[in-house]
């Protein structure tokens, strides 16, 4: 997701004091070639675009942007200043351009101008002696470029953020910070709009830090698009990650971008400020010389107790034994649902009867549904537990074996607990949260908290209509209850209540996979506190209210009705909300995007 | 070590706040105004809180300090807060105590529920603090106050000011059928008349039309209707479609769109479409299946419906 508040410098003056250092000690080298611009210590011309219709006359204007931000001369810019394609002239220009922008001038063109807008390319010459960059330097050089015809307004770069993080997170927003990030593999985004199209090959992507790539150093201020791998780049906005052949030094860096239209004019720069850091393998919260992925086994097998309903004042109450009965408590609570029945229909899928295709669907729509919430991180979840043992640990070294763990059962030690986890900064152990005795705190995820809770009044509540028509208490029939469930399960009968079937089994497997994507969240360090590059914002419950230590609440970044998965609490419709996710900055850690700590 | 908490299944708005605090009273074993006066550890797993009681609620056992277990890895966002005055809904630990070798001496002990809003800030007065009477009100209605009075004095706060303590009020009359039994005629005018009206405060208002809807007032599925477009907070069209359902069943359908036709406004139709497709009955299915699949109001209301056909119609239109 692209915000839409652009960067204020203000708000990072020793970044941009540093930025400032490494221009003038790379100017101090004499710079170097490479990229695509000219050096990057002196301004280039980006795009140029001639306003006005048919052949150029004496008194059009044209429109030159540059590579950052110039200081003119006050002389006038003439053939002399810039090197044109063959037999084009800007005329005799008499009167010194003009500065509309920061980074452009408008400039009158002269009697006997002549060139063709579309063909004729123009670049600054070895004579220019009107065009210079805040520091002094007078632009040379650069690669030419197309004069386009003006369609009257220049591109607006709305927005530019690292990882799609949104900019509350970023460190552009009142929470302050400033992302932390690997040398490579985060994506560049960058949110612009325009009137017509915009030219996506004659985007600019530089830092303010020369970079090391698969074609040497490319100096602070080139260039580094050619260096960026495209994962989109369309006329509303663009992202470039970062390929691990393209490194940045640690620091501070900002990234400037700079975009322009298919008629040759050039936005004003934008920027975004960061640190680039040495992603060690202790910070790191999926390093892959130990393990390839971080893989969590969901164990369904603890029994510890049953349950039974009784009748309350408007709904059921679900009243818990400390008794094993020999079946998962998790099942237990399917029982007590009615998403399975005490005389299954038999053979309903091969040997399955209809109890076991029920659960076989809760799961596979669990896994599903975590993997949509865990896109593109490194992170993989199973019903098969791995290889390897914690033994009397809770913890061990991320090097041990391949696996955390999470139980998903019934009742909580405490009353109101959805879930219970082992927080693991960076991600550092393996986690076995299947433990019934943590110093006094069972762990896992527990069902019977939102089964006992949903079935209270009010009888409109969601939760009481998705399963109520199953649930024996409340006189429903529970899937397998009807002779016919067998191929409804199956979806070779369609009707009413297959649709509640289905429903009533995607939601719960919808709830649980928020709920384990969020336990599983604090085993893999989410939510640290503190301001990046401290923390991930967990704990501001000044800036996103409701908030609490090790959680962040981000209701406005949200539609309505879905949440951040890593919010203090959560309500049933809000979990099964299809838009419900990690907030952009918690993906983003996940994704190793960006890290925190030191 | 992490905890996630339930809030309630019922109101969700983004304005909403998670706010469980009638849960946490009526859990907890003990429920008491204290101050955190201290905190040593037990070992590296376990830290005790020594927590100074100001005014016993119900629960604490004649102590003078309680001492609140608390876990020092683990980020409980239910959590003595140093040197603060807050209301704690504490549950008895006496057995974790006892197997962690705890002397007797130190107690009572106690570890904090996990409903979220469940240790509210406050007041220099406690007596006075309006969450502390709310705690006092519950606890003296399960201990001889009569249900009309407990249920007039939840039906005032429902209709109240207190943004916070208003809804638990709405949301434990709604869970307390028991009480608002005891609600007159007018009381019930007055409670359908601000779910309907309520413009501002949407998880009030959604918490209010739960109750009328539970109490199954004369006419309370068209009072609500009223409000579609009016208030176009999707979780209120979503609550008026399900309070349809469990009122009227799959005629529910037969009202909404009744009223569809009717409808003037693209906002009043939007969330008349919208609240449609959260009854999730199937004469909603098949009204929705019959409509112009183009029309956005129309996908939104079927995916609302969230049933298999529903979403593959979504789908199909979409190809």
């Amino acid at each position: 997701m692209i915000g839409t508040r652009r960067p204020s410098p203000e708000r990072f003056p020793l970044v941009l004091a540093a930025a400032a250092l490494a221009l003038l000690s790379a100017a101090g080298c004499g710079g170097g070639g490479g990229g695509g611009g000219g050096g990057g210590l002196a301004p280039t011309i980006t795009s140029a675009a001639f306003v006005g219709g048919g052949a150029p006359a004496v008194g059009n204007v044209l429109l030159l942007t540059f590579s950052e931000a110039i200081v003119l001369s006050g002389s006038a810019l003439t053939n002399d200043d810039v090197v044109l394609s063959a037999g084009a002239s800007l005329g005799s220009v008499t009167a010194p351009p003009t500065q509309p922008a920061t980074n452009t001038l408008s400039l009158l063109l002269g009697t006997g101008v002549s060139f063709v807008p579309g063909t004729t390319t123009i670049a600054l010459g070895p004579g220019n002696d009107v065009v210079r960059n805040s520091l002094g330097r007078l632009g040379t050089g650069g690669t030419p470029v197309v004069i386009g015809t003006s369609d009257g307004l220049r591109p607006t770069i709305t927005n530019v953020t690292i990882a799609a993080i949104d900019d509350a997170l970023n460190g552009t927003g009142p929470a302050g910070g400033t992302l932390q990030l690997p040398p490579n593999g985060f994506t560049i985004d960058v949110a612009y709009n325009d009137n017509s199209a915009i030219a996506v090959d004659s985007t600019r992507i530089t830092a303010s830090v020369a970079v090391a790539t698969s074609a040497g150093t490319i100096n602070a201020g080139d260039n580094l698009r050619p260096f960026l791998t495209t994962v989109r780049a369309d006329n509303t906005g663009a992202s470039y990650r970062v390929p691990t052949t393209t490194t940045f030094p640690n620091g501070p860096v900002t990234l400037t971008a700079l975009v322009t239209d298919i008629s040759g004019l050039g936005s004003t720069p934008s920027t975004f400020a960061a640190a680039v850091a040495t992603f060690r393998n202790e910070l790191r919260p999926f390093e892959t010389n130990a393990n390839a992925s971080q893989i969590w086994f969901l164990d369904f097998s603890r029994d510890v107790e049953q349950f039974a309903t009784s009748a309350i004042t408007g709904g059921l109450s679900v009243d818990v034994t400390q008794t094993a009965n020999g079946r998962a408590d998790f099942v237990d609570l399917l029982f007590i649902l009615g998403l399975a029945a005490t005389s299954p229909l038999p053979n309903v899928q091969g040997n399955r009867d209809s109890n076991e295709v029920t659960q076989d669907l809760f799961k596979q729509a669990l896994l599903v549904r975590l993997g949509e919430l865990y896109a593109g991180c490194n992170v993989q979840f199973t019903l098969t537990q791995p290889a390897g043992n914690f033994g009397t640990s809770a913890s061990v070294a991320y090097s041990s074996f391949g696996f955390s763990r999470i139980a998903i059962g019934g009742a909580p030690s405490s009353p109101g607990v959805l879930g219970v986890a082992i927080f693991d900064d960076n991600n550092a152990t393996q986690n076995d949260n299947t433990r019934l005795d943590f110093s006094g705190t069972r762990l896992g995820i527990f069902l019977q908290t939102i089964v006992d809770s949903g079935f209270g009044p009010p009888a409109s509540s969601l939760f009481r209509q998705t399963f109520a028509p199953f649930t024996p208490g409340f006189g429903g029939t529970p899937i397998g209850g009807n002779s016919q469930d067998g191929q409804r399960l199956l979806g070779t009968l369609t009707d009413g209540r297959s649709d509640a079937i289905a429903t009533a089994i995607t939601d719960l497997a919808h709830f649980c996979a928020v709920v384990t994507a969020h336990e599983c969240g604090h085993s893999m360090g989410l939510v640290q506190n503190g301001a990046m590059p401290t923390g991930l914002y967990g704990n501001d419950s000044t800036n996103f209210p409701g908030s609490s230590d090790g959680h962040i609440r981000n209701t406005a970044l949200f539609p309505a009705g879905s949440t951040n998965v890593m919010s203090p609490s959560l309500s049933y419709t809000a979990a099964i909300n299809a838009s419900t996710a990690f907030n952009s900055l918690n993906l983003a850690y996940l994704r190793e995007q960006v890290f925190y700590g030191n | 070590m992490r905890t996630l908490l339930l809030t309630s299944l019922f109101a969700l708005s983004p304005f909403a706040v998670a706010q469980d605090l009638r849960r946490g009273l009526t859990d907890a074993d003990a429920v008491l105004v204290g101050r955190q006066v201290g905190k040593q550890a037990h070992d590296e797993d376990v830290a005790l809180h020594r927590v100074q009681l100001l005014l016993d609620v119900r629960g604490g056992r004649g102590a003078t300090t309680v001492t609140v277990l608390d876990w020092p890895k683990l980020s409980l966002h239910q959590r003595p807060s140093p040197r603060q005055t807050r209301l704690y809904c504490l549950a008895d630990a006496t057995a974790t105590a006892q197997r962690l070798g705890l002397p007797a001496a130190d107690g009572p002990y106690f570890k904090m529920v996990g409903w979220a809003g469940s240790n509210p800030l406050v007041g220099v007065e406690p007596a006075k603090d309006p969450f502390v009477l709310f705690a006092q009100m519950l606890a003296a209605g399960d201990n001889g106050t009569s249900p009309t009075t407990t249920a007039a004095a939840l039906c005032k706060l429902a209709l109240g000011q207190e943004p916070v303590l208003r809804l638990e009020a709405t949301r434990y009359l709604t869970e307390r059928p028991d009480l608002r039994s005891h609600l007159n005629q007018l009381e019930w005018t007055q409670l359908l008349s601000r779910a309907s009206g309520e413009v501002d405060d949407l998880p009030h208002k959604i918490a209010l039309a739960e109750l009328c809807g539970e109490q199954r007032l004369d006419g309370v599925f068209d009072a609500l209707m009223i409000s579609l477009g009016q208030v176009t907070d999707a979780e209120y069209a979503r609550t008026v479609g399900r309070i349809g359902k469990a009122l009227h069943g799959e005629q529910s359908s037969g009202k909404l769109t009744e009223r569809l036709r009717a409808a003037a406004q693209a906002a009043d139709r939007e969330a008349l479409l919208l609240a449609l497709g959260a009854s999730n009955t199937q004469s909603a299915l098949d009204a929705l299946l019959a409509m112009d699949g183009q029309d956005a109001a129309v996908e939104a209301a079927l995916r609302e419906h969230r049933s298999p056909r529903a979403r593959d119609a979504v789908a199909k239109k979409r190809k």
